[in-house]
């Protein structure tokens, strides 16, 4: 059915298992044996589906895949400012502090990419991530850096490198960044230049030099950079880098619009996305809330694309500090600006502390760097708002299919399986920051029809997705249990889950933010990553 | 009354609406589009008395603009194509900056009161419907879009009840 020649044109020829290693330049076979460690590549043709078979993204329930029960669940945020980003002010120790404060076990620092900063503050920055490991040993933190993108938006990027953690870093940044090298703006070379930034990410790995690296676009439909094409060309370049989005933005308090989402369409937009998309629902990205939008229709394809949440913080809300008065050019002259002064008050920012509104919960095999990286590969990740969710356990049961997976696993069954999904959820009983105890009023079940291969890449849209079963907690419950059966299964499909306090819903959609209410804690919202169902 | 499409590769909107409106100072609708092939940027197609066109083109030629008029296009090679796409969309597609009766869509009034303007085929309440008493403020700012045809005013809910969707001070910059 030409499904060998469909793969060729849209993966590379490495992560293609149709492609024998013999045929495979010598660079490219370090690639998939990096790609088969991690268990994203299978060895050979497995005789499982088509739709199994793609197994250059996503992960595919293999020896790779944890069990369930031996997971440690550790939040983080993966987008946070320093005094080393032309926009923001804290220091690294006053962010960790504070992520420690809030319950955050990892965390990255992503200053912007600048020239200034590239060549004047990355050294430095390393500096304060080094006293601030010494003084937090329990808090895993990276150095990474937020990507200006050639042709699209921002991205988180963070290496794992435990000899070296700067020199390829460093190197990104002066070769890649959209600032530096005057790649920001929308055209096709600029695409390919991302693209390239990749290639030389997983070229790093393959000589060593680093041992993983990860890219995550950040607050994605904020400007309407990033078009379904650009996506889906990260992920089929780098499915081992390129993993996902933010579900969710962070100035979750900005006064004007939710997250910033202010705009209308601009120079370097895609001109395909609706006006909607450029404004947040229920505090998350339009890629993410919109049930059969493009979330949805990555997940079609039957490959992983995970969701994030994270702070972005530029300035605390509620902090007393403030940025110090430089001169004119300070930044460009230094790349990071003095510590803040404590100016005795506390000011309206736009932004929470680390792990203060938003928190990404990832299903770490151990708590490690890598444990961390691999689980945010490996999309075992469920994000929440307010502290409306305090554990999610997600398991699903496939007739037949041995261990269950969990959130970003797979399961196989036979066609006319039955498929069980079994959630545990925890829900809050402390107070949030904001001094709340929220409570959780829906959890929504979300089913996805995986149809594979977008014929067209800049589809946005998946329209066999629907909520199958809405699951409201018992008013005394603390810990809940649901179940739900799809039985009889007959095509690959995928759930996900969803969940609001109920504040502020359009029937079970969440509604678009409003502008000047400033108002995150009175609209709470939790989604997991999605389990794949594949038929055999 | 003739249409001009007019491509000058402006990366800055703000800066092709300005270069156009000094060349056209009174324009019957004036609309912005954007040109997607090469480097991203902005052409324009702007309507306007025929007795003032031909000032108009010298006017826009002499600032490097490529200028399409009734199938044909005169100018840099590079903006032929903008400049023809842009006079192809004129009253199908793009955003609006000057168009009849925008003086009635000023100040604060109701989405019924602002519907009675004529000045937009429809309003658009993109987070959902508004009931028609629902106060716009349009911060005398309104820049509707062209939506097959249709000139369409685009607005979000505020806790004042509505505002247009673009904004004249967006935030581009930061986080």
């Amino acid at each position: 059915m030409g499904h060998h020649h469909h793969h060729q044109h849209h993966h590379e020829p490495y992560a293609d298992e149709a492609v024998p290693d013999t045929e495979l330049p010598p660079g490219d076979l370090a690639r998939r044996r990096f790609l088969q460690r991690l268990g994203l590549v299978g060895v050979a043709a497995t005789g499982i589906g088509m739709m199994a078979a793609p197994a250059s993204a996503g992960t595919p329930q293999g020896p790779s895949a944890p069990n369930p029960s031996r997971l440690r669940w550790l939040a983080g945020d993966h987008h946070v400012h320093t005094q080393s980003s032309y926009d923001a002010m804290h220091t690294v120790a006053q962010q960790v502090a504070a992520g420690r404060e809030h319950g955050l076990d990892w965390m990255v620092i992503t200053d912007h990419g600048h020239v200034a900063h590239e060549k004047f503050a990355v050294e430095q920055t390393y500096a304060d991530v080094l006293a601030a490991r010494r003084a937090n040993p329990s808090m895993l933190l990276w150095q990474g850096l937020e990507w200006n993108v050639p042709s699209g938006e921002h991205a988180t990027v963070f290496f794992d490198a435990a000899r070296d953690e700067l020199t390829a870093l460093r190197a990104f940044e002066k070769l890649f960044d959209g600032n530096i090298n005057g790649t920001n703006h929308t055209s096709p070379a600029n695409e390919a230049t991302a693209l390239a930034g990749l290639r030389w990410m997983s070229g790093q790995i393959d000589r060593g030099a680093i041992d993983s690296a990860l890219m995550i676009a950040n607050h994605p439909s904020r400007n309407g950079r990033y078009s379904p094409h650009e996506f889906r060309n990260l992920r089929d370049t780098a499915p081992h880098i390129a993993v996902g989005m933010e579900g969710s933005p962070g100035a979750q308090n900005d006064g004007g619009h939710r997250g910033g989402y202010g705009n209308a369409p601009g120079t370097d937009s895609w001109a395909g996305w609706p006006s909607e998309s450029y404004r947040t629902f229920g505090g998350f990205d339009w890629m993410t809330a919109k049930l059969g939008g493009l979330w949805d229709s990555m997940l079609a394809e039957g490959r992983g694309w995970w969701i994030t949440s994270n702070s972005d913080i530029h300035s605390a809300n509620g902090s007393t500090l403030a940025s110090p008065s430089v001169p004119d050019g300070w930044y460009d002259a230094h790349g990071r600006y003095p510590d803040p002064v404590d100016t005795g008050t506390p000011h309206n920012y736009a932004d929470f502390w680390p792990g203060q509104f938003s928190r990404t919960v990832v299903g770490a095999t151990s708590h490690t760097f890598r444990g961390v990286m691999d689980a945010l590969r490996q999309g075992r990740v469920w994000v929440t708002m307010g502290g409306l969710l305090s554990d999610l356990d997600v398991r699903v049961h496939g007739e037949g299919a041995g261990q269950p997976a969990t959130l970003g696993g797979r399961v196989a069954v036979r066609r006319g399986a039955d498929v069980t999904v079994r959630i545990t959820a925890r829900l809050a009983t402390t107070p949030n920051a904001a001094g709340d105890i929220p409570r959780l009023a829906r959890l929504d079940l979300i089913r996805g029809a995986v149809t594979g291969p977008a014929a067209d890449r800049d589809t946005f849209t998946n329209p066999q997705v629907s909520v199958v079963e809405s699951f409201t907690p018992r008013r005394q419950d603390t810990v809940v249990h649901f179940e739900h059966i799809f039985r009889n299964v007959r095509d690959p499909f995928y759930v996900r889950l969803r969940g609001t306090d109920g504040k502020r819903s359009n029937g079970l959609e969440p509604m678009m933010d409003v502008q000047g209410a400033a108002a995150p804690w009175d609209d709470l919202w939790c989604y997991a990553n999605p389990v794949f169902v594949d038929v055999r | 009354m003739t249409v001009l499409g007019v491509d000058a590769g402006h990366r800055d909107r703000a800066a092709l609406e300005r270069m156009i409106l000094d060349a056209v100072p009174d324009p019957i609708l004036l609309c912005t589009h954007p040109v997607r092939h090469g480097q991203a940027h902005h052409a324009a197609s702007v309507e306007l008395n025929s007795s003032t066109a031909t000032k108009a083109t010298e006017a826009l030629l002499a600032q490097g603009a490529a200028v399409a008029k009734e199938g044909q296009v005169t100018g840099p090679d590079e903006y032929i194509l903008g400049a023809g796409e842009a006079l192809t969309k004129h009253r199908r597609e793009g955003r609006a900056v000057r168009f009849p009766n925008q003086d009635r869509l000023r100040g604060t009034l109701t989405l019924a009161e602002a519907e009675a303007t004529g000045a937009v085929d429809r309003i658009d309440s993109l987070g959902g419907p508004l009931p028609p008493e629902t106060l716009l403020a349009t911060h005398d700012f309104v820049r509707p879009t062209y939506r097959a045809g249709e000139l369409v005013l685009e607005i979000t809910p505020s806790t004042t009840g509505a505002i247009p969707f673009e904004l004249e001070h967006q935030h581009i910059c930061g986080h």
